[in-house]
């Protein structure tokens, strides 16, 4: 309820009232240039790829693809210690890895009095990273519209793009200094906090990344698949030219 | 969906209506224990919402043969109204209007306005979901191709959102039982993290969507069974076998037979799958 303890928000979370060290905030800004650098890339990509394809693309939105996967892999690692550790305290307060801690320390330099803004940040920011993988699928299948890929590439980007949205109300309202984070998984902070919450939040993010990753893992095994027709289509010659390809099986055809 | 899907589905809630009647003529209910026991679901509503309880239960008990006769009757001609065709219009609309009045009065709304209501013991009220299945299952319909029979009477989006709405609710009311200081909290919480994905999943393709109803069912059924003890039907002194049977019944109706493009072409899924799979697709 309004006023109560921010339990919900996790401030008792192991290290968070330290001090940020140099390596914190050093951490947090690379984690950082690392979400914005994937943002460019897709918007670039995706700029780039309007009228003529090249090849060059395919393999570039391959590698933002590739370094999606590592950050998603770092993010849902998190989350699996989380409910780790909620397994042995179910009581307890929600817990963070050490360098999660640590990370969300540099974070929480944006904003000292807000001793949970950095964690808050560092998950929109882990999400995004994410998000910015799943739309690397999207813009890589641009040219291949009828991709199963594709399909759930848009899958994960509206899945993960409403998470994001949730995880961008739950920072911007700790921001501009609610009492509690507002979002879906904190019933818009209506409820009294303690280990009820505490459960209901963990669990909630950690399912929302197990299904976003599920969408991911998916989008890559049919994009393992159609990778001839998918490489086809930004082929300025035609689909499957040079690649030794057999005809595409339901993906592509030349312009 | 079969065509008449929806018509067995308006003979399962009969039979409930008529379990109701055949409960609200037990001894138990003929005494003025019964009257007072409707008062005490006047705790913690509010005055606008408790005073007709109270008001309500007080001439119940004055007068507990009489009024207890008439409910009985009441549901009994509303099951058997719902199950002879001729009538089933007329059955299912003086339902809607039975179920809010014992909601209110007999019910105090389910509890969902004191602060203490949780799906585990029932809430937001079985009574009112008899109310939404006479919706859902109303005759005919302008949506007749949906893919499951709650979809036909007033379309697939008002029927998924009436959905959302129930399990949304009802995700509510388990976080609020989460947050009571309680053994129970972390289920609580869970359930309510089943519910939210159960609200959700009704918006997805239909796979995912079976998924969701079967998910429904089964914590429906689990709430039936933990939470409700069966609806203490044998106790002698339940109304109505709760809500986790009439849950039960309303995912039934929300189990999408096929999707709604086939039942409109006619074709099967796997029949448009292998279509697909055979066009040429053309991209660039």
């Amino acid at each position: 309820m309004p006023g109560a303890p921010n339990t919900l928000s996790m401030p008792d979370m192991a290290g968070m009232a330290q001090a940020a060290s140099g390596w914190d905030t050093a951490g947090a800004i690379l984690l950082l240039l690392w979400a914005v650098a994937m943002w460019a890339a897709v918007a670039g990509l995706w700029y780039a790829s309007r009228g003529t394809a090249r090849p060059w693309l395919y393999r570039a939105s391959l590698t933002v693809i590739v370094i999606g996967v590592i950050g998603q892999v770092g993010h849902l690692t998190e989350h699996v210690a989380q409910v780790g550790y909620w397994f042995q305290h179910p009581n307890s307060p929600a817990w963070m890895t050490p360098w999660g801690t640590a990370l969300a320390r540099g974070f929480g330099q944006v904003d000292t009095a807000r001793p949970t803004l950095g964690m808050e940040i560092l998950h929109l920011t882990g999400n995004f990273i994410f998000l910015a993988g799943l739309a690397a699928v999207v813009v890589i299948t641009r040219h291949a519209r009828r991709a199963r890929t594709r399909f759930w590439g848009k899958m994960g980007v509206w899945m993960q793009g409403l998470h994001g949205l949730e995880h961008l109300s739950l920072t911007l309202s700790v921001w501009f200094g609610a009492s509690q984070a507002i979002g879906l998984s904190t019933w818009f902070g209506q409820l009294t906090p303690g280990p009820g919450l505490t459960t209901y939040r963990i669990w909630w993010h950690f399912t929302a990344n197990v299904i976003g990753s599920f969408i991911f893992g998916m989008a890559l095994y049919h994009l393992w698949r159609e990778r001839r027709d998918i490489r086809g289509s930004y082929d300025p010659a035609g689909p499957g030219a040079g690649t030794g390809a057999p005809e595409p099986l339901g993906a592509t055809r030349a312009r | 969906m079969t065509p008449d899907h929806g018509g067995r589905l308006r003979l399962a809630l009969a039979a409930a209506w008529l379990l109701d009647a055949a409960l609200q003529y037990q001894p138990f209910m003929f005494t003025r224990a019964f009257g007072q026991s409707l008062a005490v679901s006047a705790q913690g509503n509010p005055r606008v919402i408790s005073d007709p309880i109270t008001w309500s239960a007080g001439i119940i008990e004055q007068h507990p043969a009489v009024t207890n006769a008439a409910f009985a009757t009441i549901q009994l001609i509303i099951a058997l109204g719902i199950a002879w065709r001729p009538t089933v219009k007329f059955a299912l609309a003086a339902s809607v209007a039975w179920s809010v009045a014992v909601w209110w009065l007999g019910e105090g709304l389910g509890g969902v306005l004191t602060g203490s209501a949780s799906p585990w013991n029932g809430a937001p009220g079985a009574v009112i979901i008899y109310a939404l299945l006479a919706v859902l299952l109303w005759p005919g319909g302008r949506d007749a191709p949906a893919s499951f029979a709650a979809g036909r009477p007033s379309g697939r989006l008002p029927a998924r959102l009436l959905w959302l709405t129930l399990w949304a609710s009802m995700a509510f009311l388990a976080l609020q039982s989460a947050s009571m200081p309680s053994p129970g909290q972390q289920a609580s919480a869970f359930l309510a993290l089943v519910f939210d994905l159960v609200a959700i999943g009704i918006f997805l393709p239909v796979p995912y969507a079976r998924v969701a109803v079967i998910v429904a069912a089964t914590a429906a059924t689990a709430i039936w069974a933990i939470g409700e003890d069966f609806g203490a039907i044998f106790t002698g002194s339940a109304t109505d076998p709760n809500s986790g049977p009439l849950l039960v019944l309303l995912a039934v109706a929300y189990w999408p037979a096929h999707t709604a493009a086939a039942a409109a072409t006619g074709t099967r899924p796997t029949e448009r799958l292998a279509h697909r799979v055979t066009s040429a697709n053309h991209v660039r």
